[in-house]
């Protein structure tokens, strides 16, 4: 209930009438609020009383049924992974910029000499923020554009990720059913070998589209 | 039912869509109509009448606010493009939101092109209720009063209608 706020309107759009319109509109965001929620509670709905209304998207979990194989997987990553010059490993993808974290020692790339044309793609983006809690500044129900924002994707080369890190997977328990399910063709089959995992992602139909299928980025053609 | 037109909306639903939003309704659901939708869920909709280029006139199916939704309250419209919208000042009406928690007296809304609830309050035994009306005066015959944001119970549900965009 936010596309008339005065936070999604443009107010260099037009000429000065219009950007007074927009700052008559900010001083008294206040008042719109409060009053959509009134109408909104007179209807019988529950109106949300927090002020992020948008939850973030959360990072990317990489695991495996078998760990010991992420390696392989992710030297396949290799042509894609860039070495910045502030030491972030990122991969340019169709749609979003990936950093990867807690990449094993031996596939970490070596800083490419030629890192200009990723951090002029990092530039031109004018990303929101490349920090590691992936937290987006606002205060306000700004209508973000996700494909700014840096995703994070953790490699989990140890262990699974505790039900602390992904209170709504359990991702123990996932490998556990797919050992029942494949039972002994665990080594052949290619559903769940690798999960990617989020609680929040910014669009399933980007990824459907733009990602679906990427040979480069799973060994085997696998439909998600 | 978000801003735009309303006829797009007439020719999409009229017939089986229209009756199928008001079951909808009855049965418990509830119809937001936000300036082409409230003019869609009005009994008429009288948008720029005489303006032979951009009149739109004619009864609509829905009937949840039982009059005249006309427009424009406020000259200046005009399609894809926003440079003619403006903020204007709303009274609220207490009375109609007793009880709930904090609503203002006034506020400033988006407003471009919508209309205004022609005798809103003459609908009162229907179960109109007015949550808030216009500060300035219109440019349009709006009858008695200067409704902007009507409220009604229909059947087990309920509909809203806003002149402006509030959200």
């Amino acid at each position: 209930m936010n596309r008339f706020a005065s936070s999604n309107l443009d107010k260099t759009l037009h000429g000065p009438e219009f950007k007074g319109t927009v700052e008559a509109l900010e001083k008294d965001e206040e008042g719109r609020i409060s009053f959509l929620r009134a109408c909104l509670t007179k209807l019988g709905l529950e109106a949300n009383h927090s002020s992020q209304l948008v939850p973030s998207p959360s990072p990317l979990q990489l695991t495996a049924w078998d760990l010991a194989d992420l390696p392989d997987l992710l030297s396949k990553w290799k042509d894609i992974m860039v070495k910045t010059t502030e030491n972030h490993v990122v991969i340019a993808g169709d749609n979003d910029i990936f950093n990867v974290e807690g990449l094993p020692e031996e596939v970490i790339p070596s800083p490419v000499t030629d890192t200009e044309t990723i951090e002029r793609k990092l530039e031109s983006l004018n990303l929101l923020t490349f920090d590691s809690k992936n937290e987006v500044e606002d205060g306000n129900d700004r209508i973000i554009d996700y494909d700014k924002i840096v995703k994070h994707i953790y490699i989990h080369a140890e262990t699974y990720p505790t039900i602390r890190e992904t209170p709504k997977f359990n991702h123990q328990n996932f490998y556990l059913q797919l050992e029942k399910y494949a039972g002994s063709r665990i080594d052949k089959i290619s559903f769940g070998k690798f999960l990617l995992y989020a609680e929040v992602i910014t669009s399933t139909s980007t990824i459907l589209e733009k990602y679906d299928p990427q040979p480069r980025l799973s060994p085997a053609r696998e439909s998600h | 039912m978000p801003g735009g037109a309303d006829l797009p909306y007439c020719r999409a639903l009229n017939g089986l869509g229209n009756q199928r939003i008001k079951q909808f309704v009855s049965n418990g659901g509830r119809y937001i109509g936000l300036c082409a939708g409230a003019y869609y869920g009005s009994a008429r909709c009288e948008f720029m009448e005489g303006d032979a280029l951009m009149e739109v006139m004619g009864d609509r199916e829905l009937q949840f606010f039982p009059g005249i939704c006309r427009g424009l309250a406020f000259k200046g419209f005009v399609y894809q493009n926003e440079k003619n919208a403006k903020a204007v000042k709303l009274q609220v009406n207490e009375s109609a939101l007793k009880g709930i928690m904090g609503p203002p007296k006034s506020l400033m809304s988006y407003y471009h092109g919508g209309g205004v609830f022609v005798d809103a309050e003459k609908f009162e035994e229907q179960g109109v209720e007015i949550l808030a009306s216009y500060s300035a005066d219109v440019e349009c015959n709006s009858g008695e009063g200067k409704a902007a944001i009507v409220y009604r119970k229909v059947g087990e549900g309920a509909i809203l209608l806003t002149g402006t965009h509030p959200e």
